[in-house]
């Protein structure tokens, strides 16, 4: 298939009452032409809503959807022009997948012979031109969502929407097909929005990534971003920073923050800096924790470690310090010293990667 | 087996023994087919013959009735289908408790009331001097009553409500197993409305739509309080022949052979019906 011209997509001040609960709740983001972006967020926070709002299956309370700027709010799901993956496929049982896949086409009034091309390159582009007489009954969970994604792009839409996509695969087949959707969003250069609640899935496919919270945009940014800056103790806790402790501000110049921690004192990092004396709460992911011998000379807590686990790549310790209970990843490949329970060590924070959130 | 299940056989006696007495009953009336009536009437005899098949099948006005009767359910079939889909479609679907009680309600009232009130209330309705000719001449739209009643406008009227529950609920089975999503997907790909219905919704229902024909049709065919009450004489389905033949001609060698007749074509109807669905479903339903 050609290159899609991609569209630029705009949601603002979206909203959404079912009766009187307010599932969504005024989302506003813009992500330009071809790129992906992934809805983030725990079961019910509202992703799906979104997505189907964008289709035109739920319609919102308040607010607009810009597609290339024009508003399409108010259009039927016919006329949208967007390309759905539903999260079962939802393909249609009494046609073949090539019929399902010239279904799109077949309403958009083309001809035969141009049905017959386009529907042979999609799904060789999917790598079902095998299958194509073969019906969803006969066709393996993977096979029917690559038909269900051929059924999407042959349309060429301007956007095209997936809710949880690999859901229902198992592991090996999603990373193989996250793989796939990924090469193919970027070399068709459409524009596509991801629902996922799985943060790897998101980090892996994403341009830009919307965290929802109860209805909420928690934070918009691209992967790297909410990966290492997360704003708030919830994209840390979404984002698997097992290491979230009470602090409090000493002072800060920039985005350098010194704290207090049961008597220590650390650095951390905060977008803006901080006032002194201000409760904070820092978040730290494992990885970014250093379990060193207790006569280390750097800043750090000394304590206990409680417990050692060995997975695979990494050592996993508990290490018990300023009141706290520390969680430290430490790779197991590199011939670094080993602490046993109950031995006394020193843990060291990575002040580039002590993130200082606001309570 | 072991012993506790063959006690438990015992169990189906009484059934079999009904079921027995029910097809001893038909068998003998069909029996009764072969022979002719006695004079006097009540009695049967004679020698064993084919003379009532011939006199039905020698009969324009016989197989008339016979033809009339399957011609009429299947249409009554066709128009309680057409109002039962968009009916189950609702009651499976609607998003408002409130619209799926009431249609609930209306049809399952339509359930608990006996024949012939339901009859009664239609003639009400219906009659010259009827609530419907009333208000129609009351507003101007025409100058006389129109006879709604005593032909076969009011008995099919009626069947068609006496029939649709059936229908509805048969299909609201059917309309609850399609996915919602399938037919969003439709819309997605550019289809309206009324397309996604013809090419996904409607196909994806035809299997549970020759379901409910069948059984609609089968009650269709059977009718005959309906036709007694709101005919007026002048409509007769094969049941209400059959009786007539019965109890005013007392010539129960013919009715039998009339019933034979009009329950082998039956079958052969809703066999056709049991075929169509098969079909249905290797084509449509995979
Ligand atoms: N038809 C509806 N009527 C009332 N509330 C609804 C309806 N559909 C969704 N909701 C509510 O809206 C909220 C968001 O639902 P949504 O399906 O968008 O969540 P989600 O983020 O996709 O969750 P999941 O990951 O479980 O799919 C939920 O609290 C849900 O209960
Ligand atoms: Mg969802």
């Amino acid at each position: 298939m050609d290159k899609i011209q991609g569209s630029s997509l705009s949601l603002r001040r979206l909203d959404k009452y079912y009766d009187r609960f307010h599932v969504i709740r005024d989302v506003s983001l813009d992500v330009p032409p071809g790129s992906l972006l992934t809805l983030l967020g725990p079961s019910g926070c509202g992703k799906t809503t979104v997505l189907r709002m964008i289709a035109g299956f739920v319609a919102s309370t308040s607010g607009e959807i810009l597609v290339d700027g024009r508003d399409i709010a108010g259009l039927q799901p016919e006329a949208r022009d967007t390309g759905m993956v539903f999260q079962n496929y939802a393909l249609f049982p009494h046609m073949t997948a090539a019929d399902n896949v010239a279904f799109g086409l077949r309403m958009r009034r083309l001809s035969k012979a141009e049905i017959v091309e386009r529907v042979r390159d999609a799904l060789d582009m999917v790598k079902l031109g095998a299958l194509a007489g073969r019906y969803p009954s006969q066709l393996s969970g993977g096979q029917q969502q690559r038909v269900a994604l051929a059924r999407a792009l042959v349309v060429r839409p301007k956007l095209l929407l997936l809710d949880e996509p690999l859901g229902a695969l198992d592991r090996n087949l999603r990373d193989e097909m996250q793989a796939e959707l990924r090469n193919l969003q970027r070399s068709l250069g459409i524009t596509t929005v991801v629902v996922t609640h799985d943060q790897d899935e998101a980090l892996y496919l994403s341009d830009w990534i919307a965290v929802l919270k109860e209805g909420r945009i928690e934070q918009f940014g691209q992967p790297l971003d909410i990966y290492d800056r997360p704003a708030s103790q919830f994209v840390s806790r979404f984002m698997g920073i097992a290491n979230l402790l009470p602090a409090r501000v000493v002072g800060s110049v920039g985005s350098r923050v010194e704290i207090a921690m049961g008597g220590v004192r650390v650095a951390g990092w905060h977008p803006e800096g901080l006032a002194a004396g201000r409760d904070v709460q820092i978040a730290v992911r494992p990885t970014h924790v250093e379990v060193a011998a207790a006569i280390d000379p750097r800043d750090g807590f000394v304590g206990t470690v409680s417990a050692v686990a060995e997975l695979g790549e990494k050592v996993v310790y508990q290490v018990d310090a300023a009141g706290t209970r520390f969680e430290a990843h430490a790779s197991r490949m590199r011939s670094v010293r080993r602490h046993e329970p109950g031995a006394t060590v020193k843990v060291v924070l990575d002040p580039d990667h002590t993130i200082v959130l606001e309570r | 087996m072991d012993k506790e299940n063959r006690h438990h056989l015992w169990l189906t006696v009484p059934a079999l023994l009904s079921i027995g007495l029910l097809f001893s009953a038909y068998g003998l009336f069909g029996w009764t087919s072969f022979y002719r009536a006695t004079p006097g009437g009540l009695g049967v005899g004679g020698d064993f013959t084919f003379d009532n098949y011939l006199r039905i099948f020698g009969s324009w006005r016989e197989l008339a009735v016979i033809g009339e009767t399957l011609w009429i359910s299947f249409a009554l079939t066709m128009i309680s289908l057409v109002i039962a889909v968009p009916m189950a479609l609702v009651i499976a679907r609607s998003p408002s408790r409130l619209v799926r009680s009431i249609l609930l309600f209306t049809l399952a009232v339509t359930f608990l009331s006996g024949g012939v009130t339901r009859a009664y209330a239609w003639m009400v309705l219906l009659g010259n001097k009827g609530l419907i000719n009333l208000a129609l001449v009351h507003l101007g739209v025409i100058e006389r009553p129109i006879r709604l009643v005593f032909n076969w406008l009011g008995v099919s009227i009626s069947l068609v409500h006496f029939l649709l529950p059936f229908t509805v609920f048969t299909l609201v089975g059917a309309v609850k197993n399609l996915p919602l999503s399938v037919e969003e997907a439709a819309r997605n790909l550019g289809a309206t409305r009324m397309t996604t219905f013809f090419r996904v919704t409607l196909p994806l229902l035809s299997s549970g739509l020759v379901v409910a024909a069948s059984l609609t049709y089968s009650l269709a065919l059977s009718s005959f309080l309906f036709p007694l009450l709101l005919g007026g004489g002048r409509v007769r389905m094969v049941a209400n022949h059959i009786y007539e033949r019965l109890f005013v001609a007392y010539d129960i060698p013919f009715a039998a052979a009339t019933s034979a007749v009009f329950l082998v074509l039956s079958f052969v109807v809703i066999l056709g019906f049991a075929g169509l669905e098969r079909l249905v479903r290797k084509v449509v339903v995979r």
